[in-house]
């Protein structure tokens, strides 16, 4: 085990771990309250990303901070003891399950159980749940889970004892007493543990003695009766501290995880990635051990075969097999929000619990217990025992192969912990050299490496450089930072009027990008172009080349290379803003059924853009950018969006856009390539006064203080807004306002900053009566929304995002809405 | 011995359920073993938008630019060419710019049935009076005889021309005309956008192991008969003019280079085209046509070209 995970203790601190350690360091200095809110409020007293209630977690992490503090080694540690006390349990739920089955002798049950206990300890999906300090919740929630399981089967084995009935019962209500307490802590410590009551019916009808079904139903619902009554108890509990039911991610992303939740199960090859846990970030595509395992996943069907013709356990093995299965979809179904795993495993976390059941059914369904012989003469003894022995080969080969790619897959973890150290390090660095007045703009930082979470959203990176991991003894200085790129959340667009604003003024902005060739900060080289300048910008498209078009066709796809024409022989990315195009797709119609009229509705075809020159790839900006293009067989004109993009803005003279699209499905016709610059397109909108734009607001505003609300003083908000030279020669001189709701970001939805159509998912909407001015948003009065704080997030402090369009007279959107602004404040109520 | 077998076999049967669930696992560890799926690359757990796997990137290399030495007036005496360059070259000029036009291929290069689509609309084929030619699908013309012009506009991707000496592949933006009289194919690639076109010879005196595909330039007339190929079949007097000859393949192949403008102004089945004032398709051709002569006379220059008269 510490083999295996022992790297991981060398790992830093991730994401959530920086919600957490600020947390932490206020219960340690001087605001103790927060103890018991840990058990009367949502975890962490977080609403912005999430609304969770796991105490106990919090509990174990306190814990370790009051050991460790801000030394990352503990929490490791910790986190490895956890596991390891995991996969003990395991092994002890497993012997007393095949000891009450009565699967072959005592020398076979201890022997799978240790099987199913190592392979579920070095199961690769764990490097995220044990290198991540956060994922705690995972560990600690599966350990009181299983406890309650082995309390349960122990308490079952103890009705069959020799002892007298009264005896007896004692002995189960104690054991059920234990397990109905293990089974609290594990909700109370990760909501996915409300799958236990599931598992304990599956539990008991396969326990079961009775001889029909119905006894076998009846005694289940009598053995999970007490789980139920628990679960209802927590359920109030929970609700009376986070005021919602469900809860979860709250916000844009909480929304969209809800509506695609059975899309995600069906089609992302988590289901896949689970059995094939390889990191694609460590392990190529043609690695051997992704052979090694391939080879071992095919002996295994031959061994499971085998077993069929020889086993005599074989009834008894199926009987362990289904209550396995049942155990495992009981475990995954619960992860109702956030079920996937990535192809650099993030999110692996999340089938931690699953990966005990997963364990389960490996060893039950490869391990053959009793070889049935039908003559020594024919050499059968031998080749039972052979067969038994190619079955412990290969369970043993398969740990082995689990425990290698585990180690490896950890190294995702290493390699975050070090951009994260290096991260600060060159901070710290820049900050040295920071001009009186001036700030420090850090920009495109990695949301993830090779798959393991960095910084999320803006409090997580906020927690770098605040106590307790920025030390007490050194100036505060999270008031110079300024993170550019997340409004709120970590995001591919930047919102290009504020990094105009950061580019002009060098003096009061020092703008600072993160390279993920070199995994360090750099400085930027922009030219910034004459046409950038406000009172140019009208004439930014008359300065783009105009592009020409070559094709190259395969068979499968065509590739259009476009590049600058007439004397200008490169595109400085800064002057761009759309590229727009013709394109007319056709789903090729089926040479039978169904007819071309019916497979053409709703049909979206990819088209992918890449330019030459782009800053090194980041794993969160997809490889390369692409847009939907609608497959109707009409002509549209499609307006890619550059200039938001990060990695558009880095790039570095860009002389060719190639345009990918695939031809084996759809028939493409793309003509009339031009770059546009976004004044003739996208209004203006920005706050009147700087300090109320989150976007461009220090780290210092995500610190958490006693009363959170304190510094919002502001009822009203006031911004500016500029779309007279969107209309073009259109008519129209209305503008439409729209505000997100809170911690909703509008490009979530559709996957663009600039959006063309009013959102469906507004909060507040008004039309204004005019292309340029200014208009007031006014939000609830903070003393009546601090009285109802605690209960509800709409009436909370909380991230809005403000946008506009122009409208003609007909009430349409006019080009785009603007690039989103950010604003933290109360709940808006009006637009004035 | 029997008693184990009936065991198993009582066993087996009264466990028929266990059975088909463990002809599943071991399904399961099969297919983990050999299946290799696509999924969606990239993405994660937070919802980030499921990324579609990019397609195949297509990689455009330049053409090659056929070596064109200037061409020289003999009368110019001055010329630094024609006193001081390598004579061999000049003497052997008018054979080898021929095969500028011309390159083979391996058979496996000719296009297949699925670089055809199911776009039919813009595959216009013309004949000339008494051309005897059949369509037996919408994409493919079998010429038994006569002259015929074959138009490929796109989307349309790729016609076929099946002729007794061999086929004829056209891709998309393509015109070529065709004729197979006495026992002598003439194929003059027309191509508007100057893409080539591929021939594939596999039948007469090209049938068995000397099946030449080539691929053919625009601007360049590919001449196979039956018998050897004559002074008079190579030069017809059909009014187009002609440069650089090259005879192959034992006197049954060669490759001419001929005027396009020429061709335009004096192939009748052409001159037809440009009386056709209504047809949409028709213009089409001929614009494009008319640009690649203009291009054509540029970059490979306008002298030297005569016809027979």
């Amino acid at each position: 085990m510490f083999a295996c995970f022992g790297n991981t203790l060398g790992v830093y601190f991730n994401c959530d771990d920086f919600l957490h350690l600020p947390y932490l360091y206020r219960l340690f200095n001087g605001e103790p309250e927060l103890f018991l809110t840990n058990f009367s409020g949502p975890w962490v007293g977080e609403r912005s990303l999430y609304l969770f209630f796991r105490p106990v977690t919090e509990l174990s992490l306190m814990v370790d901070y009051f050991f460790n503090q801000a030394i990352p080694f503990g929490y490791h540690l910790s986190n490895l003891l956890w596991h390891t006390a995991n996969a003990f349990v395991l092994f002890l739920f497993t012997k007393a399950l095949l000891e009450k089955i009565e699967v072959g002798e005592g020398k076979d049950r201890l022997t799978m159980a240790i099987f199913a206990a190592g392979i579920f300890a070095v199961f690769p999906t764990h490097s995220e749940a044990v290198a991540w300090i956060l994922a705690r919740a995972d560990l600690v929630s599966t350990f009181f889970l299983l406890l309650s399981l082995y309390f349960f089967v122990v308490g079952q084995n103890s009705k069959n004892s020799k002892s007298s009935q009264s005896s007896q019962s004692k002995r189960v209500g104690q054991f059920t007493l234990l397990s109905l307490a293990a089974f609290f802590c594990s909700l109370l410590s990760k909501e996915s543990a409300i799958s236990l009551p599931v598992i304990v019916f599956a539990l008991s009808i396969t326990l079961s003695t009775a001889d029909n079904r119905k006894q076998k139903l009846s005694q289940a619902a009598k053995d999970i009766a007490p789980y139920l009554v628990a679960f209802a108890a927590y359920l109030v509990w929970r609700f009376l501290a986070i005021g919602k039911l469900v809860g979860g991610y709250v916000g844009s992303i909480g929304q969209r995880l809800y509506e695609n939740y059975f899309a995600r199960w069906v089609s992302s090859g988590s289901l896949w990635q689970l059995l094939h846990p390889f990191n694609q970030g460590i392990y190529a595509e043609n690695h051997v051990l992704r052979v090694i395992l391939r080879v071992l996943y095919a002996l295994a069907g031959i061994i499971v075969v085998a077993g069929i013709v020889i086993d005599q356990k074989l009834a008894s093995r199926q009987k362990l097999i289904y209550f396995a299965l049942a155990f495992f979809t009981a475990t995954m179904l619960p992860n109702f929000q956030v079920w996937g795993l990535s192809s650099s495993m993030s999110g692996s976390r999340i089938a931690y619990l699953p990966s005990t059941a997963l364990a389960l059914i490996i060893v039950f369904s490869i391990y053959i217990v009793s070889p049935i012989i039908w003559s020594a003469k024919l050499g059968s003894a031998k080749l039972g025992r052979i067969l038994k022995a190619s079955s412990i080969t290969v369970l043993i080969s398969l740990t082995i192969t689990f425990a290698t790619v585990t180690n490896g897959n950890n190294i995702a973890w290493l390699n975050s912990a070090k951009s994260i150290r290096d991260l600060k390090k060159d901070v710290e660095k820049e900050l040295a050299t920071l001009a009186v007045g001036q700030k420090l703009v850090l920009f495109n930082l990695p949301s993830r490496v090779d798959g393991a979470f960095t910084f999320t959203m803006r409090p997580m990176l906020a927690g770098l450089f605040i106590a307790p991991v920025w030390p007490d003894s050194k100036k505060d200085q999270s008031a110079d930072i300024v993170p550019l790129d997340y409004h709120p959340n970590w995001s591919i667009f930047v919102n290009r009027q504020d990094f105009e604003t950061i580019i002009r003024q060098p003096q009061l902005y020092k703008l600072a990008t993160y390279d993920a060739a070199l995994g360090k900060l750099v400085k930027p080289d922009l030219t910034i172009p004459a046409e950038l300048s406000p009172e140019l910008s009208k004439d930014r498209d008359s300065s783009l080349p105009s592009l020409s078009m070559t094709v190259g066709q395969g068979t499968k796809s065509s590739s259009y290379y476009l590049k600058p024409e007439g004397p200008v022989k490169s595109i400085n990315p800064l002057t761009v803003d759309f590229l727009e195009l013709d394109v007319k797709v056709t789903k090729k119609s089926p040479q039978i059924f169904p007819p071309a009229q019916f497979s053409q509705t709703n049909n979206k075809a990819s088209l992918f853009v890449i330019w030459n020159n782009r800053p090194a790839d980041q794993e969160d900006q997809t490889e390369p950018h692409w847009t939907s293009v609608p497959a109707d067989g009409q002509e549209h004109k499609i307006l890619v969006e550059l200039g938001p993009l990060k990695r558009w803005l880095l790039s570095k003279d860009v002389d060719e856009i190639r345009l990918d699209v695939a031809t084996d499905e759809y028939d493409w016709q793309i003509g009339k390539p031009k770059l546009i610059g976004a004044k003739t397109i996208t209004p203006n909108l920005s706050t009147t006064h700087n300090e109320d734009n989150y976007d461009l607001a220090p780290l210092s505003e995500d610190r958490k203080t006693k009363s959170p609300n304190q510094r919002i003083a502001k009822e009203a908000i006031t911004f500016d807004f500029d779309a007279s030279k969107t209309m073009g020669d259109k008519a129209g001189a209305a503008v439409l306002v729209e505000v997100s709701k809170p911690y909703a970001s509008f490009e979530h939805y559709n996957y663009l900053m600039r959006e063309r159509l009013p959102s469906k998912h507004a909060l507040l909407r008004a039309t204004l009566n005019s292309l340029k001015g200014s208009f007031t948003l006014e939000t609830k009065p903070i003393s009546s929304a601090n009285s109802n704080a605690s209960a509800n997030n709409e009436t909370d402090i909380a991230i809005y995002q403000v946008h506009v369009a122009a409208l003609d007279d007909a009430g349409q959107v006019v080009g785009t809405f603007s690039d989103p602004v950010a604003i933290k404040s109360a709940l808006p109520i009006a637009i004035k | 011995m029997k008693n184990s077998s009936q065991e198993t076999t009582n066993r087996l049967s009264a466990a028929g359920r266990a059975n088909a669930l463990m002809i599943l696992m071991a399904a399961m560890f099969i297919a983990l073993a050999f299946w290799y799926p696509h999924f969606a690359v990239g993405g994660a757990n937070y919802n980030e938008p499921p990324t579609p796997t990019p397609p195949p990137v297509i990689i455009i290399t330049p053409p090659q630019q056929p070596f064109r030495p200037p061409i020289i007036v003999p009368t110019d005496v001055t010329s630094p060419q024609l006193v001081n360059g390598p004579t061999s070259l000049i003497i052997d000029a008018p054979t080898a710019f021929a095969l500028n036009g011309v390159q083979l291929i391996s058979d496996s290069q000719f296009p297949k049935g699925e670089a055809v689509t199911q776009t039919f609309d813009w595959i216009t084929v013309l004949a000339r009076e008494g051309a005897q030619f059949t369509k037996p699908n919408n994409y493919t013309c079998d010429l038994k005889s006569g002259d015929i012009l074959v138009s490929v506009k796109s989307p349309s991707k790729l016609a076929l021309v099946i002729t007794p000496l061999g086929t004829i592949a056209i891709g998309a933006n393509g015109d070529v005309m065709v004729c197979y009289n006495n026992g002598v194919l003439r194929v003059m690639n027309f191509d508007g956008e100057g893409k080539a076109i591929k021939v594939q010879l596999d039948k007469g005196p090209f049938a068995g192991d000397a099946d030449p595909t080539v691929v053919l330039a625009c601007g360049y007339e590919l001449v196979a008969g039956q018998e050897k190929i004559t002074r008079s079949t190579l030069r017809p007097k059909d009014g187009i003019a002609r440069r650089y000859q090259k005879v192959l393949e034992n006197g049954h192949l060669a490759v001419s280079e001929f005027s396009l403008e020429s061709a335009i102004s004096s192939c009748d089945m052409l001159v037809d085209l440009q009386q056709k004032t209504t047809g949409v398709k028709e213009r089409r051709i001929l614009s494009d046509m008319s640009k690649m002569a203009a291009v054509l006379n540029y970059k490979n220059g306008s002298q030297g070209y005569t016809a027979e008269k």
